[in-house]
C-alpha cells in the first residue's frame, strides 16, 4: 500500500516548489509578528502604552492560506502529472508498485510538504511571539485554525485528484477539480437560496447539508459575503475532513481503475467528457433559471436580457469546453445532442425548487405535535455569542411559547401565499416533534409577539440561567485602548456585579439580550469588553457594554482608560503641535441621561482648544471622574509621517463653560 | 517464458492488439515487426503491465503481470517515447530507478556510461535522441531484468552504437538468460539479433517462427530441362511461388535441402541451381503462402520494403 522510496522519491521531486511555497508562507509567519513587534517597540520607545494585540487564527499569519488555494493544489498537479503525459504515464505504470502504492506514496509527499509547511510556520510565527509582550495569542484560536486549513488542504488535494484520475490534461484536471470542489455546493445552495426566497418560512439547515462546512467551499464564497473567516476553519474541521478521506477513497479507487491511455485525452470515455461539459454549462445556466423562478413567483422583477445573455454563456461555455480539450471542430456538432441533456438538467433543478417549496408551505405543524422548541437567534456565519450557543441547546417545553410560534408561522405562510409583505424580527426555530423529528423553520415576531415571547422567555428558569450566566474563563478578553491586566480585572468585577442583577434588568441591553428583544438604556454605555473563547468544539465571542448598570465595572473601566491612555493622549498633542501628524482625528463624547454617548466633533488644529483639553486632561489625571457630574471623553488617533500610530480615550469632568461652548450642536 | 492468450486491447473500439497468442521461451531474443499501428508497442505495454487487457491474458513465469509488482520486478522496458524527469541528469535517473528497483546496479551503471561515453552529470536535455535512447538502455539493463523490452530501439542510433547495443543485449540473454523482446519496423535490425521473429499485421500476429530454421526452411530453385514440362514435374515438392520463362523454371521451396536437391536430380535437368534467401525474401514467400502481400504490411516504412 505504502513505498517508502516512493515517498522519499515524491518529496524529493517535489522540492523545488515546495521550498518555494513554503518559503513564501515564512516570509508572513516572520514578517507580520516582526511588524508587530517594531510598531510595538516604537510605541514603546515613545512612551505611550500600545494597546494589546489579540492574535486569534489566521491573525498569526494570513498568508499560509495560499496553502489551500495554491500550493496544496499546484503541488498535487505537479506531482500527478505523470497522468497527463503518454510516456510518463507509461513509465510509472510499468513500475514495480501497485498503483495504490504510487497514489498513497505521492499523496503522501504533497500531504508532507503542504501540511508540514503549515505547522513549521505556525511554530514559527508561535515562537517569535511568545518573546513579545503586548500581544495575547489566543492559542487554541490558532491551532484549530490551523488544523482547518490542514484538513481543507486535505480537501483540496483529494478533489484534484479525483479530478487527475479522471482526466488527462491540465486545462481539464483545473476544471474537473473546481467542479468537484464547488459545483455540488454551489447547486445546493443555489437551490436552497432559490427555495428560501419562494419560502421565507424555510430554514437553509432543513435543505440538505448546508449547514455543515466544507471549509475550502466556505472559505472561496466568504470573501463575498464577509463571514468569519477563522469561525468557518473552526467549524469546518470535522466535516471536512470526513469530505476529503471519502474524496480521497474515490480518489483512490479511481486511480487504480484509471487506464494509463486517458493521458493525454480530456475524458476516458465520452460520457465523462459528456458530463463535464454540461456541469460546466449548468454552472453558468443556474443563476438564469433562479431568475425565471423567481420571476414567477414575482419577488423579483425579469431580466430578460441577462437571462438570455447567461443562457447563451453557458452555451459557448459548453462548446468551448470541447474545443479546448479536444481540438477539433468536428466535435461540436458531435456535442449538440449533449445540449438536451443541460435542459433537462434545468428542467429538474427548476421543478425541484417548486416542489420543495410547495410542499413546505403545506406542511402544517399542529401545536399538540410539538414536543418542545430550541431557538435561535444567530444566523450567519458570524461567531455565536457564550449565551446563544447555550441557548441553542435549550430545549423549551412551554405551550404558550408553542402556539405563539406556530400563529406566527401560519401568519407568515398565509403572507408569503398571498405574496404580501411583512417586518418583524426573525428567529431560527427548531420544532421537536413528539415522534421524535424536528422540523426547523425561520419565524418572523411583530413587536407585540416578540415582547410576549420575550416575557415567556424570562420566566423560564432554563433561560434565566442562560442568560445570568457569562463565561467563567474566557480563552482571552478584548476591550480597546486597554492592557491585559485591566481587562481581566474589569471583566472579573463585571461577572460580581451581573451575579447580583435579576435577568429583565441585565438582559435589557441591546449587546447584551439575547434574544434581540431591544430597548434604550437609561444607564450610560462606555465602552465593551470582549471575551472570546471556546464551547464545545466551536467559538464564541461575547460581547458586553460597560455601563452604569454595573457601576464599579464602570468605575474601574474609567480608571484603567485613563491611567494607560494619558501618555497617548500627551504623545497626540505633541506630534500636533510639532506639525508631525500625517492625519489624526479626535472627538468629545458627551454623556448625558443614558444610552450612547452624544458624539461632538472638536477641533484640534486650533491651539486653543488644543490648550484646553491638555489642561482638562491634566486636571484630571490621577483623579477619579465622578458619573454624577456632567462628564466626558476625549477620543483620538493620529498617525505620523513615520507610520506611528496612536489612539486612545481619556474621561475627564467639566464645567469649564468654554469647553462647554466648544462643543458644537449644544 | 511468457505467454499471451487470445490477448486483445481495444481502444474506443479499434483493436489494437487482436487475440494475439504466443509462447516465449526464456532466454530467447524475439523480435517483433510491423509497420506504425501494427499493434508492437501495444503488444509491449501489455506486457509490461502498462495496459489492461480487455480480453485474454498474459503471464511471465505463470503470473499475471498486470498490477503485479513481484512480477514487475523481474522486468525492464525501454519505451519508444521515453521519459526522464525534467531537467535531471543520468546520475538523477539512476537514483530515480534505484528507489523503485531494488536490484539497480550502480556498478554496471558506472561501467556501462563510462562505455557508451556518457557523462552521468550532464542535464539529459542537452543529450541527441541518438544518446537519450542510449540513456535508457543504460538504465534498463542495470536493473538486471528477467526480462527485458525494447520498443524501437535502435531507431536513431548510429551504426556504431547500434552494434554495441545489440551486443549488450546478446551478452544479457546469455549472460543472465534474460529474456528479451524486441520490436522494429525493420527486418534487416533484427535478423541478426534475434532468435525468433514474428510479425504483427493490423493488431495480430501474421506469421511467427524460429530465424535459424526460417533462413535453411526456403530456398530458391532454378532449374531447366530440355522436353517440354511445366509444375506438375515437381509434385511432390511444397512450391510456394513458381514461375517458368522458356525451358527454365524459378521457383521456392519449403523443405529439407538436400532431399529436394536428390528429388530433383532424379528428373535429369540440364541446370540446377539451389539459392539461398535473405530473411526478407523468405519473409516475402512466407506472407504470400499466407495470402498476403510483404509490401502492404510493411508500407509505411518504404526504405525497408524489397
Amino acid at each position: 500500500m505504502f513505498s517508502f522510496n516512493l515517498y522519499k522519491e515524491g518529496l524529493r521531486k517535489s522540492l523545488p516548489l515546495s521550498a518555494l511555497f513554503i518559503a513564501i508562507m515564512m516570509l508572513g509567519a516572520v514578517l507580520i509578528p516582526v511588524s508587530n513587534i517594531s510598531r510595538h517597540a516604537e510605541s514603546i520607545r515613545r512612551g505611550f502604552s500600545p494597546g494589546i494585540t489579540v492574535i486569534n487564527g489566521f491573525d498569526a499569519n494570513p498568508v499560509l492560506i495560499i496553502s489551500m488555494i495554491a500550493f496544496a493544489p499546484i503541488l498535487t498537479l505537479f506531482l500527478f502529472s505523470f497522468l497527463n503525459k503518454r510516456n510518463r504515464s507509461d513509465f510509472y505504470h510499468s513500475i514495480p508498485h501497485k498503483r495504490e502504492s504510487l497514489f498513497a506514496s505521492f499523496t503522501a509527499a504533497i500531504l508532507t510538504w503542504v501540511i508540514g509547511g503549515i505547522w513549521l510556520c505556525t511554530a514559527v510565527t508561535l515562537i517569535i511571539y511568545a518573546f513579545v509582550p503586548y500581544v495575547i495569542v489566543n492559542i487554541t484560536s490558532v491551532l484549530l485554525v490551523m488544523l482547518g486549513l490542514s484538513v481543507g488542504c486535505l480537501l483540496v488535494v483529494a478533489a484534484t485528484l479525483i479530478a487527475m484520475s479522471i482526466t488527462g490534461g491540465m486545462f481539464s484536471n483545473i476544471i474537473t477539480a473546481l467542479l468537484i470542489l464547488f459545483l455540488p455546493r454551489t447547486i445546493m445552495m443555489t437551490f436552497t437560496s432559490a427555495v428560501i426566497d419562494s419560502v421565507r418560512v424555510i430554514a437553509p439547515e432543513s435543505l440538505g447539508i448546508l449547514g455543515f462546512i466544507n471549509i475550502p467551499f466556505n472559505f472561496m464564497f466568504s470573501a463575498f459575503d464577509g463571514g468569519n473567516i477563522d469561525q468557518l476553519f473552526i467549524r469546518g474541521t470535522l466535516y471536512t475532513v470526513v469530505l476529503a478521506v471519502i474524496y480521497l477513497a474515490i480518489a483512490v479507487i479511481l486511480f487504480k481503475r484509471r487506464k494509463s491511455e486517458t493521458a493525454g485525452s480530456p475524458a476516458p470515455n465520452k460520457i465523462v467528457q459528456t458530463i463535464i461539459r454540461v456541469l460546466i454549462a449548468f454552472v453558468v445556466c443556474i443563476p438564469a433559471t433562479m431568475m425565471i423562478l423567481l420571476n414567477a413567483r414575482q419577488t423579483h422583477r425579469t431580466d430578460w436580457t441577462g437571462i438570455l445573455a447567461l443562457y447563451i454563456i453557458a452555451v459557448i461555455a459548453y462548446f468551448a469546453y470541447e474545443l479546448i480539450t479536444t481540438r477539433k471542430l468536428s466535435n461540436i456538432l458531435k456535442a449538440l445532442p449533449g445540449l438536451g441533456i443541460l435542459v433537462l438538467l434545468n428542467i429538474v433543478f427548476a421543478a425541484g425548487v417548486m416542489a420543495t417549496s410547495h410542499v413546505v408551505l403545506n406542511r402544517r405543524i399542529d401545536t399538540d405535535n410539538v414536543a418542545a422548541v430550541r431557538v435561535q437567534t444567530s444566523f450567519s456565519m458570524e461567531t455565536m455569542s457564550y449565551e446563544e450557543h447555550r441557548l441553542r441547546e435549550l430545549s423549551l417545553e412551554d405551550e404558550r411559547l408553542n402556539a405563539l410560534l406556530l400563529d406566527a408561522l401560519s401568519r407568515n405562510i398565509a403572507d408569503i401565499q398571498a405574496d404580501t409583505h411583512w417586518f418583524g424580527s426573525r428567529l431560527a426555530v427548531e420544532f421537536e416533534m413528539t415522534r421524535g423529528r424536528t422540523i426547523r423553520r425561520n419565524i418572523w415576531l411583530l413587536d407585540n409577539e416578540l415582547q410576549v415571547f420575550g416575557e415567556i422567555m424570562s420566566e423560564n428558569e432554563q433561560f434565566r440561567a442562560v442568560a445570568m450566566t457569562l463565561p467563567e474563563n474566557p480563552e482571552s478578553l478584548w476591550a480597546e485602548n486597554l492592557s491585559e491586566e485591566a481587562m481581566r480585572n474589569i471583566y472579573a468585577t463585571l461577572l460580581e456585579e451581573v451575579s447580583a442583577l435579576d435577568v429583565a434588568t441585565w438582559n435589557d441591553f441591546p449587546l447584551n439580550a439575547i434574544p434581540p428583544w431591544q430597548s434604550s438604556s437609561p444607564h450610560n454605555i462606555y465602552g465593551h469588553i470582549e471575551a472570546h473563547g471556546f464551547i464545545r468544539g466551536d467559538t464564541y465571542r461575547s460581547s458586553y457594554l460597560i455601563t452604569g448598570l454595573t457601576p464599579r465595572t464602570a468605575d474601574m473601566f474609567i480608571h484603567y482608560i485613563n491611567a494607560e491612555n494619558y501618555e497617548n493622549a500627551r504623545w497626540y498633542f505633541d506630534e500636533l503641535q510639532s506639525s508631525n501628524a500625517r492625519w489624526f482625528g479626535a472627538s468629545i463624547n458627551e454623556y448625558e441621561s443614558g444610552g450612547h454617548p452624544r458624539r461632538h466633533s472638536v477641533d484640534t488644529e486650533n491651539p486653543e482648544v488644543t490648550e484646553l483639553l491638555e489642561q482638562v486632561i491634566a486636571v484630571q489625571r490621577g483623579v477619579p471622574v465622578d458619573r454624577d457630574r456632567a462628564h466626558f471623553s476625549f477620543n483620538f488617533h493620529l498617525e505620523t509621517h513615520s507610520g506611528e500610530f496612536v489612539q486612545g480615550v481619556f474621561f475627564f469632568n467639566s464645567a469649564d463653560s468654554e469647553l462647554l461652548d466648544m462643543l458644537d450642536g449644544r | 517464458m511468457i505467454k499471451a492468450e487470445n490477448l486483445t486491447k481495444k481502444f474506443n473500439g479499434f483493436r489494437a492488439v487482436s487475440s494475439v497468442s504466443c509462447e516465449i521461451p526464456k532466454g530467447c531474443i524475439y523480435g517483433l515487426i510491423g509497420s506504425n499501428g501494427a499493434g508492437k508497442s501495444t503488444f509491449l505495454r501489455l506486457i509490461t503491465g502498462v495496459y489492461k487487457a480487455d480480453e485474454g491474458g498474459i503471464t511471465l513465469d505463470g503470473e499475471p503481470v498486470y498490477e503485479n509488482p513481484v512480477i514487475k520486478r523481474k522486468l525492464a522496458y525501454v519505451p519508444d517515447e521515453l521519459y526522464f524527469l525534467a531537467n535531471s541528469s543520468m546520475k538523477r535517473m539512476a537514483s530515480l530507478y534505484s528507489s523503485i528497483y531494488a536490484d539497480f546496479d550502480n556498478a554496471r551503471f558506472m561501467e556501462l556510461t563510462e562505455l557508451f561515453k556518457l557523462n552521468p552529470k550532464v542535464n539529459i536535455n542537452t543529450f541527441s535522441k541518438g544518446m537519450r535512447r542510449q540513456a535508457a538502455t543504460i538504465l534498463a539493463l542495470c536493473t538486471n531484468p528477467e526480462y527485458i523490452f525494447f520498443d524501437e530501439t535502435f531507431d536513431g542510433l548510429d551504426p556504431v552504437v547500434r552494434n554495441l547495443v545489440k551486443n549488450l543485449i546478446t551478452q544479457q540473454v546469455l549472460d543472465r538468460g534474460t529474456t528479451a523482446i524486441i520490436t522494429s519496423h525493420s527486418l534487416r535490425e533484427l535478423e541478426d539479433t534475434c532468435d525468433q521473429l514474428a510479425l504483427l499485421y493490423q493488431g495480430g500476429i501474421v506469421f511467427e517462427s524460429d530465424v535459424q530454421n526460417l533462413k535453411t526452411s526456403l530456398f530458391k530453385i532454378q532449374v531447366a530441362f530440355l522436353d517440354a514440362y511445366d509444375q506438375e514435374r515437381f509434385e511432390g515438392l511444397d512450391i510456394l511461388n513458381f514461375s517458368k520463362k522458356g525451358s527454365v523454371s524459378n521457383f521456392i521451396v519449403r523443405g529439407d535441402r538436400e532431399r529436394t536437391k536428390e528429388f530433383l536430380e532424379t528428373k535429369s535437368p540440364v541446370l540446377l541451381d539451389i539459392l539461398p534467401l535473405s530473411l526478407e525474401e523468405v519473409f516475402i514467400y512466407e506472407m504470400q503462402a499466407l495470402g498476403y502481400a510483404f509490401e502492404n504490411i510493411l508500407e509505411e516504412d518504404k526504405d525497408v520494403q524489397l
